[in-house]
């Protein structure tokens, strides 16, 4: 029975959308988190008899031909980039980014990540490092002696320090963005690479045309919304239910079969 | 004399490859700009010996209906959706396919294809190069995808006045026989897709009324062999005459 096959198809691909649907309300919490969305496509189909076949000698044509579909496969996971709300936090170093792009961080094996989780700390020498403890790139140091630090819109970082009435500029974070953000690859722990579908980085300071801007003492939360996902694994839940139908009623029909004295 | 069971037979068959066209609606009931098909009976006369002729059961064709599904919206700038009858057409290297599933995404060229991989066309029958410099990317509902005040280029809608021509090719592509117009009642709606138009309550009545109809024939073809055991029993016997 070709039903059970199909069948099966359906319940791998809505197996395939609870995964994705779990891990989003999994990452609620997690920072900067983007929902992923499952995507999916119909099988290649059979042609059991062919739209515009002839039907009898005097040329008559079939005008619609009998084409049986085979399934469906999950075609992609993609993300969904939209901004997740800003948080306050009250904490010198969170940064959140409001619009496009994302921060560079210069991984262990000199590889360059990218990250919009900005809840960044300062390590024993001063850089500006993630919670992970890699490097911010460009590179800042904060001086041990800099009593206050502030970092503005457009990424520029001041200190103030000890004695001194202005504040001194120590560097700049700068952004990346990517026309293709769908296409960037999970790496974990927030963390996104560069892939041939995403395209090479184009940076640039905060709120420059395009980019975004910094927000000292924010975080951005994830963009998972509770309800949606909700209706989306009871849609998803039900479309199984359906498949697993579509499964009963054929072993009902081979059952009716083998009963066949 | 065994016709009733040939017939019988014949209801069968197209009965389970209606099924099969059931379970392949309803597995694609979260595939993106996926159509419902539906499947045509029609009676097949033969001739018989006797006066009377024979209708067998035979299913013509499979009709797709391309009544649109709801469009959902998904933030994302290369999801594109279209209200009213039109087509995206998108080549994979051998001859232009056309679909609805404006689920789109950037090659390494900066090109944009389908999820498939085949090249989205423009109304030149281009390829539709999207520059990797970070501005905002809008699609207008007519097509036009602009990059702030610059204009890339035009996505190419098309229409057609014969939708039962078109076949069904996997991963969302339609081909058809004739020749596409451009598209006139046709509005683009960026970052939605449209939704399956699959329906889980009429899949599912279909579904039992599928088998109740199998079942249905089974108990004639029961009661057939029934009828000509007995038959030959009663014949067989001396007793009989």
């Amino acid at each position: 029975m070709q039903s059970l096959n199909i069948a099966s198809t359906g319940m791998l691909a809505q197996q395939t959308n609870v995964e994705v649907i779990s891990n989003n309300i999994a990452n609620m919490n997690t920072t900067a988190f983007k929902r992923h969305r499952a995507q999916f496509q119909d099988l290649l189909y059979q042609d059991l008899r062919r739209v515009g076949s002839n039907s009898s000698d005097a040329g008559t044509v079939v005008p619609s031909g009998i084409q049986l579909g085979v399934g469906v496969r999950t075609a992609a996971t993609y993300r969904v980039n939209e901004q997740g709300s800003l948080i306050l936090t009250d904490n010198q170093f969170d940064l959140a980014i409001r619009g496009n792009g994302y921060f560079q961080v210069l991984l262990p094996d000199g590889e360059t990540a990218y990250t919009r989780d900005g809840s960044f700390q300062v390590s024993q020498t001063g850089e500006l490092v993630t919670a992970d403890g890699y490097t911010v790139q460009p590179g800042i140091t904060v001086p041990s002696e800099a009593i206050g630090v502030t970092i503005n819109e457009s990424g520029q970082v001041l200190v103030k320090l000890d004695g001194q009435t202005a504040e001194s500029n120590v560097g700049q974070i700068q952004l990346a963005i990517f026309q293709n953000d769908a296409g960037l690859e999970h790496a974990g722990n927030n963390l996104l690479l560069e892939t041939e579908a995403s395209g090479a980085p184009s940076t640039a300071n905060p709120t420059t045309d395009g980019f975004g801007g910094l927000f000292q003492g924010y975080i951005e939360s994830s963009n998972v919304d509770p309800v949606q996902e909700i209706t989306d694994l009871i849609t998803a839940q039900r479309a199984y239910e359906l498949n697993s139908k579509v499964i009963e009623t054929s072993d009902q029909m081979m059952a009716t079969v083998n009963q066949v004295r | 004399m065994e016709n009733a069971i040939y017939i019988g037979l014949s209801r069968q068959s197209a009965l389970r490859r209606e099924l099969a066209l059931v379970a392949n609606n309803i597995a694609n009931t979260s595939t993106a700009a996926f159509k419902r098909e539906i499947a045509l009976y029609s009676p097949y006369e033969t001739d018989t010996k006797m006066e009377e002729k024979l209708d067998f059961v035979i299913d013509h064709g499979t009709i797709v209906i391309h009544q649109p599904g709801t469009l959902q919206p998904t933030q994302n700038t290369f999801d594109i959706a279209i209200e009213g009858p039109g087509f995206f057409v998108v080549d994979n290297g051998k001859q232009p396919l056309y679909t609805r599933n404006g689920n789109f995404k950037l090659d390494p060229d900066n090109q944009l294809i389908t999820g498939n991989g085949d090249l989205v066309m423009d109304d030149g029958d281009n390829p539709i190069f999207i520059p990797q410099d970070g501005r905002k990317i809008e699609i207008s509902p007519d097509g036009t995808i602009s990059a702030g005040p610059e204009v890339l280029g035009r996505l190419k809608v098309v229409e057609f006045e014969d939708l039962a021509r078109m076949q069904k090719r996997g991963g969302s592509l339609f081909d058809t026989t004739e020749d596409p117009k451009p598209a006139e009642r046709s509005e683009l709606m960026q970052g939605h897709l449209e939704t399956s138009n699959v329906s889980a309550i009429s899949e599912l009545t279909r579904l039992i009324d599928i088998q109740r109809s199998y079942e249905g024939v089974k108990n004639m073809l029961d009661q057939e062999a029934e009828r000509l055991r007995s038959s030959v029993r009663k014949l067989g016997s001396p007793q009989a005459v």
